[in-house]
């Protein structure tokens, strides 16, 4: 599978700062990425340059097969935009805006009928109305039509849920999900919900003080940071609670210990969010923990 | 895709998104309350004044003060308006939009210079509605029209690009005061309110430089009768030079425009929008 976005060695430094240092990142096109990291990370950064938004300091970046800060406006039509803040438009209707949109996108090639992604987005209803009166997750919808207006086969979405109430929320994650699988769109997210990243993304890459430290599915981020499950059991009519890396081998010695007996089994397997939390930690801590980690810092 | 192509396609989009701006300017009551309301207190207070004479003149103070006031309208009509919106654009995400989209910031531009120029020419036709019907002294031609049409073309070519530079240094739309303080001044010193010939000669050289008394001089030429010249500096319209000054400040503000718009759109980014 070919890559959407290619970055090795990326840096970025303002005055004495380094914000990114030496990020690298593939991303094979088809999949959801989740970008996560605490404040400061560097994560708008990197989505910034990713986006041609911004230069960089350092590195070889490749979205799309071209150079964001080099690239023109047709590889600008490729990709879709989304970010945490918009308040702009606030008075066009719906239709109308994302008819100029679309004005700007036909030149370039196919992109969708204004009716049909309104459509798509679930506000069929709302062409005529002005976008101010929105809902914030009618808003958001509206935010994500934009993106997609020119067919993009890269979405950047940052925070695309921030704001918004659980019902709104978790019927956005699923229209992203969706996009991602009826039309193979590539997405990159970042976000601060982790219950977000846990559902939507293909993969994780957590950066924090501007490195990758960890990347990877779920599975393997909790198996590389030694995440534990939590492992509940009722035996000889008393409930037990053990954490273990390996819970499966911890069923099997009660089991073997006791003749089978074990009743109420419950398995919780860690979250992305304890793992997370447990990474953070251990960073602010100072511990290494990751085998992809530069050696320099793994000393 | 050639550039006459490209130059097409960003004057189409820009008309579609000036042609949006402009119904919703003139259709939304806050912007239509600040249009006609200015313009109703402006030909109240002139009407009233209207009664009195200048040292000898026939000429009512109404009359003689109406195309001086019409030249300021259009000086804060355009101005600060333009710097607003382009403030506002970065504080709402909109410059960003444009960004994000193929050819956006073309469109962007001529869509706000157009609704900027449209509110402005409605304005102006207001005024000068009401200057037929309350105003006597007022001299209308052929040929005077023209004169006003080229005056306020050239107006608004200098205005708008001057309004588009200091809105790009702007970073706050809540400061749009400030590019108004100076202007007030400015149309203070203009010969709007008292002829500029009364005014101590250095206070008359630094008036000269700005084109805001040159737009109240050209408004002034195309409407007031020809005895009037006698009161400018002079004794004269001097309208060639009032153009010539008028266009030298449209070249200037158009080449300063172009950097610092492309520098702040260089700078306008999602961390920017977060702050």
């Amino acid at each position: 599978m070919s890559a959407a976005v290619s970055v090795a060695g990326l840096t970025m430094v303002y005055g004495d700062k380094r914000v990114l240092d030496g990020v690298d990142l593939e991303i094979p096109a088809g999949e959801i990425v989740a970008l996560l990291g605490p404040n400061g990370a560097g994560k708008t950064t990197t989505m910034e340059i990713l986006e041609g938004f911004r230069g960089r300091s350092a590195g070889t970046v490749e979205v799309l097969g071209e150079d964001p800060q080099t690239a023109g406006e047709h590889w600008r039509s490729r990709i879709g935009v989304v970010l945490q803040h918009w308040e702009d438009h606030a008075n066009w209707r719906v239709g109308e805006f994302l008819g100029l949109l679309r004005d700007h996108y036909r030149p370039f090639g196919d992109c969708w009928d204004t009716a049909e992604l309104l459509d798509v987005v679930g506000l069929e209803s709302k062409k005529d109305s002005v976008v101010k009166v929105l809902s914030g997750g009618q808003r958001r919808r509206m935010d994500l039509a934009a993106g997609l207006m020119g067919h993009p086969e890269l979405l950047f979405l940052d925070e695309p849920s921030n704001g918004l109430d659980p019902v709104s929320r978790r019927a956005f994650q699923e229209l992203v999900a969706k996009l991602n699988r009826d039309l193979g769109i590539t997405i990159l997210m970042t976000t601060h919900d982790l219950h977000e990243a846990e559902r939507l993304a293909d993969r994780i890459v957590v950066l924090i003080g501007g490195r990758v430290h960890v990347e990877g599915t779920v599975a393997e981020l909790n198996e590389e940071t030694g995440a534990k499950a939590e492992v509940r059991w009722t035996e000889d009519g008393r409930r037990h609670v053990e954490f273990s890396t390996a819970p499966l081998e911890l069923i099997d010695a009660v089991r073997a210990r006791t003749g089978g007996e074990m009743t109420d089994l419950e398995v919780r397997r860690s979250s992305l969010e304890d793992t997370y939390l447990a990474m953070v930690a251990r960073v602010h801590a100072g511990a290494a923990f990751s085998a992809n980690e530069p050696e320099e810092e793994a000393r | 895709m050639t550039a006459a192509t490209v130059f097409q396609n960003n004057l189409r989009n820009g008309l579609r998104r000036g042609a949006v701006e402009t119904r919703i300017m003139l259709t939304t009551p806050g912007d239509l309350v600040m249009a006609l309301g200015s313009l109703a207190i402006m030909v109240s207070v002139l009407t009233i004044a209207g009664n009195g004479t200048f040292e000898g003149s026939e000429l009512d103070l109404g009359s003689m003060n109406f195309p001086s006031v019409l030249g300021a309208t259009l000086v804060t009509g355009t101005v600060p308006m333009i710097a607003g919106k382009l403030a506002w654009s970065k504080a709402s995400g909109e410059l960003l939009r444009a960004k994000a989209i193929p050819r956006g910031l073309g469109s962007f531009l001529v869509g706000h210079t157009i609704s900027v120029s449209v509110f402005a020419l409605f304005t102006v036709v207001g005024m000068l509605l009401a200057g037929l019907l309350f105003f006597d002294g007022l001299v209308f031609s052929l040929g005077r029209l023209g004169i006003l049409a080229g005056v306020t073309a050239i107006s608004l070519v200098c205005l708008i690009p001057l309004g588009a530079v200091l809105g790009s240094l702007l970073s706050n739309p809540r400061h749009v005061g400030i590019v108004q303080l100076p202007l007030t001044v400015l149309i203070g010193i203009s010969g709007i309110f008292y002829p500029l010939a009364a005014y101590p000669a250095w206070l008359q050289s630094f008036a000269e430089v700005f084109p805001v008394y040159w737009i109240g001089l050209g408004m002034r030429a195309a409407m007031l009768p020809e005895g009037m010249a006698a009161v400018e500096l002079g004794g004269q319209w001097r309208l060639g030079q009032a153009f010539a000054v008028l266009a030298v400040w449209a070249a200037v503000t158009l080449l300063l425009a172009v950097p610092l718009l492309k520098r702040m759109a260089r700078k306008e980014s999602g961390a920017a929008l977060k702050d």
